[in-house]
């Protein structure tokens, strides 16, 4: 099995891993897409790095990436 | 010689009244010891992400749709380059290119956009005046550095000091009633810069312009812009010409004084913040701002002229303070008419003060509308209304009750009244000569002693004629 491959929340608490998953591990990357869909419908953004400097927002969790970060676009009073 | 035309345009910096900063959890300063209010966001520490806050947003959407702005289906956040302490970043977040709102209009004044950033760092200077020329040394808190701001942009639609000064009168309470701000300026949470010029009358090109910066009074704020637009046209008189610049206005002294060369935007590197998604209100936060809008200030003026008969000015002061006006409401309703509310309502303020709640007082809308029917009837005089209002002020109570206990019934023009403006026209011979020589104006202490004897109680028109009568005049 591969290096694990991680979904981070990133809010005023710090960051939190909210999901872990290793291609090849069907119950894993399910319960990992699972979760990235559950973050998403509570208001969060994901996005994964392509580069040094860059990154892109995704809508599906990328089981190829090594971090998938989650983010609020706006949160808070 | 030429005469000139000050134009004038306006940035006016409200702090938004949310519980927390405006991209971190910090919650906001009001007096708390120095630097306790911080956080590694607002501290800008390397690693640290800022978030928008919601309410900040929804507050800035209110302003937007009271204001009759076109709100940004997309806006984004720039990052304002500039080295100073204020601000630990070293760059401010704001709006730039895309601002949350552009255009609107209120009043006579159209706004150019309105826009959110943060607040800077706030920086004391030590020292005997207070700034930085001649400080000891400089300290600075961070608490503030990091609070929503709505920045107000104006067109340069303002003609003189006086109505920037109406204005900014009319935003305030527009932005009070919103609930969106303090809106105090003394306490910084309202602040006001001025670009002001000034062009030969009827030209269409602007002149060259100075910018007022952070003038903390509506008082300040007329005397700087007066100095500054005389300022300029004796420079322009003196064939000289204006230069850009920031200037100080020291109200003690009553001088400007030139803070540095104005910037252009490309001095401060402007680029969007790769830390920040856009800006994108969706249907139901549109909903939600617009929901919360409430009755502005403005309509109410427009509706108490319109269905309570007031002239401009009365309803303008009852609609800028809504306490005020939802009282008068009330005392209008019931006695079903809104001019004798109105000018009791006044009567009442004047005596508890404008800034109390007259729902808290003694006096009851339905109480005072018993007072304006009384004297609509001329069951009481307007001075005696006037001590009744005094009692109902100090205990409450019934007006018919206070008139019929306290005697303060309306004399009618019977024997008794007939009686005393004879005795007022014995003791003021020369004003009663003068009367009947044709300067009715001095009919005043013939009046004053007949309602000092009558303790008010006189209806004052049948005095006047009673008076006249007795001079052996016809009708006024």
């Amino acid at each position: 099995m591969g290096r694990m491959a991680r979904l981070i929340r990133m809010d005023r608490t710090g960051h939190t891993t909210v999901a872990e998953w290793a291609a090849g591990d069907a119950a894993a990357t399910d319960a990992a897409a699972a979760a990235f869909r559950e973050q998403l419908d509570l208001g969060y953004y994901a996005i994964v790095s392509t580069g040094e400097g860059h990154a892109e927002q995704v809508r599906e969790l990328p089981l190829d990436a090594d971090v998938v970060i989650l983010r609020l676009p706006i949160a808070g009073g | 010689m030429t005469a000139f035309e000050p134009v004038i345009g306006l940035e006016i910096h409200v702090q938004l009244s949310t519980r927390t900063k405006l991209f971190c959890g910090c919650e906001l300063s009001f007096g708390e010891p120095p630097n306790t209010r911080t956080c590694p966001v607002c501290l800008g520490l390397p690693g640290t992400l800022p978030v928008v806050n919601a309410q900040a947003v929804h507050f800035g959407l209110m302003m937007g749709l009271a204001l009759g702005c076109e709100i940004a289906p997309r806006s984004i956040f720039h990052r304002k380059n500039y080295f100073y302490p204020d601000q630990a970043k070293n760059y401010q977040i704001s709006q730039y290119d895309i601002p949350l709102c552009s255009g609107g209009r209120l009043g006579d004044v159209r706004l150019h956009r309105i826009h959110l950033e943060e607040d800077a760092a706030k920086l004391v200077h030590i020292g005997t005046s207070g700034r930085i020329h001649g400080a000891d040394a400089s300290i600075v808190d961070y608490n503030r550095g990091g609070t929503p701001l709505c920045e107000i942009v104006t067109e340069p639609d303002i003609h003189s000091a006086e109505q920037a000064r109406e204005w900014l009168t009319l935003l305030r309470v527009t932005l009070r009633q919103l609930g969106v701000s303090d809106v105090n300026m003394e306490e910084g949470s309202l602040r006001c810069d001025a670009n002001v010029s000034v062009r030969p009358a009827g030209a269409d090109e602007l002149g060259t312009k100075t910018e007022l910066k952070n003038m903390n009074s509506f008082r300040f704020l007329e005397r700087g812009m007066n100095a500054e637009i005389e300022r300029q046209i004796a420079v322009l008189e003196g064939g000289e010409n204006v230069m850009q610049e920031t200037l100080h206005f020291d109200p003690s002294s009553g001088r400007l004084s030139s803070l540095r060369s104005k910037e252009e935007a490309h001095d401060y590197r402007y680029f969007p913040e790769p830390d920040l998604v856009p800006l994108v209100p969706t249907g139901a936060m549109l909903a939600t701002a617009r929901d919360a809008l409430g009755e502005l200030p403005a309509e109410r003026t427009a509706r108490y002229a319109r269905d309570w008969a007031l002239a401009e000015d009365a309803a303008r002061l009852l609609a800028y303070e809504p306490w005020w006006g939802d009282y008068f409401e009330e005392v209008a309703t019931a006695a079903e008419d809104g001019r004798g509310a109105a000018n009791w309502v006044e009567q009442l303020r004047a005596r508890i003060g404008a800034e109390s709640d007259p729902a808290v007082s003694h006096v009851t809308p339905l109480a005072l509308a018993q007072l304006v029917a009384l004297v609509s009837a001329k069951q009481v005089s307007a001075g005696a209304g006037r001590q009744v209002l005094d009692r109902m002020v100090a205990g409450g109570g019934d007006p018919a009750a206070i008139v019929e206990r306290e005697g303060l019934g309306s004399m009618d023009g019977g024997d008794e009244l007939g009686r005393i403006v004879a005795a007022a026209i014995a003791a003021n011979e020369g004003a009663a000569e003068k009367v009947r020589g044709g300067n009715d104006k001095a009919i005043g202490p013939i009046v004053g002693f007949v309602m000092r004897e009558t303790k008010g109680r006189a209806d004052g028109g049948e005095v006047g004629r009673l008076i006249r009568e007795q001079l052996g005049l016809g009708p006024a």
